[in-house]
């Protein structure tokens, strides 16, 4: 999707095969092993991985973290929906 | 002495169908949506009677707003859309295969959030009583 772009955050935990520190780690790590092929398979692999999620618009990496929101909208709608989902727990319990 | 429980159940099953004496009706999560997307369909304006409308929250994530239009008892054109609420955005996927599902903006946000806001208001007034 055309709104998908790399200008994302991804939020701390989820590995990011793009970062400096990852590629670092892996050419440090490539040093180790004699069959280069093997880290730099893996390598694709995690970026293909990436690549997909992108494409299914960043759900897979984005949609159970709602504490990486800091668009006021987006915070505001959670809001509203959290609300209304206490109130309707709030009536069935109370039933 | 008049019995007057049994007197105003006579009379309200009578007048209404419903028996006011009885225990008030408890309403499942299903029907409390029902209800919500009665609410929420009226915020976009009179529904007309060839018409069936429904807005209303699913999840903590999802949204759903959809039209049917009947004729002559047939439904001629209908379209639904789900608002998945995701923290880079609002994606709006819709069953007509000619719109593309986007993350929505400019007019098309200002309008959803107006009416979460405006669902959100009315619900708990008028259904939680908040």
């Amino acid at each position: 999707m055309s709104q998908i772009s790399s200008e994302y955050v991804i939020p701390e935990g989820v590995h990011n095969p793009n970062s400096q520190d990852n590629v670092e780690s892996l050419i440090a790590a490539s040093s180790e092993i004699t069959d280069d092929n093997v880290v730099f398979e893996s390598y694709n692999k995690e970026l293909n991985i990436a690549s997909a999620r992108l494409e299914m618009g960043g759900r897979a990496i984005f949609g159970s973290q709602p504490e990486q929101i800091t668009d006021p909208i987006i915070t505001r709608i959670y809001y509203i929906t959290g609300r209304i989902h206490d109130a309707r727990k709030e009536y069935l319990r109370a039933a | 002495m008049t019995d007057n429980r049994g007197f105003i159940k006579a009379v309200s099953k009578r007048l209404f169908g419903v028996n006011f004496s009885s225990k008030r009706i408890i309403l499942t999560e299903q029907q409390l949506k029902a209800k919500e997307s009665e609410i929420g369909a009226k915020i976009f304006g009179p529904i007309k009677p060839n018409e069936r409308r429904e807005f209303f929250n699913d999840n903590e994530k999802s949204w759903f707003f959809h039209q049917e239009i009947t004729e002559k008892g047939k439904v001629i054109s209908s379209m639904t859309l789900h608002y998945e609420v995701q923290p880079i955005g609002i994606l709006r996927i819709s069953s007509d295969p000619t719109v593309k599902n986007e993350f929505i903006n400019g007019q098309e946000l200002k309008n959803f959030v107006q009416a979460t806001e405006m669902y959100h208001e009315r619900v708990m007034n008028q259904l939680y009583k908040r």
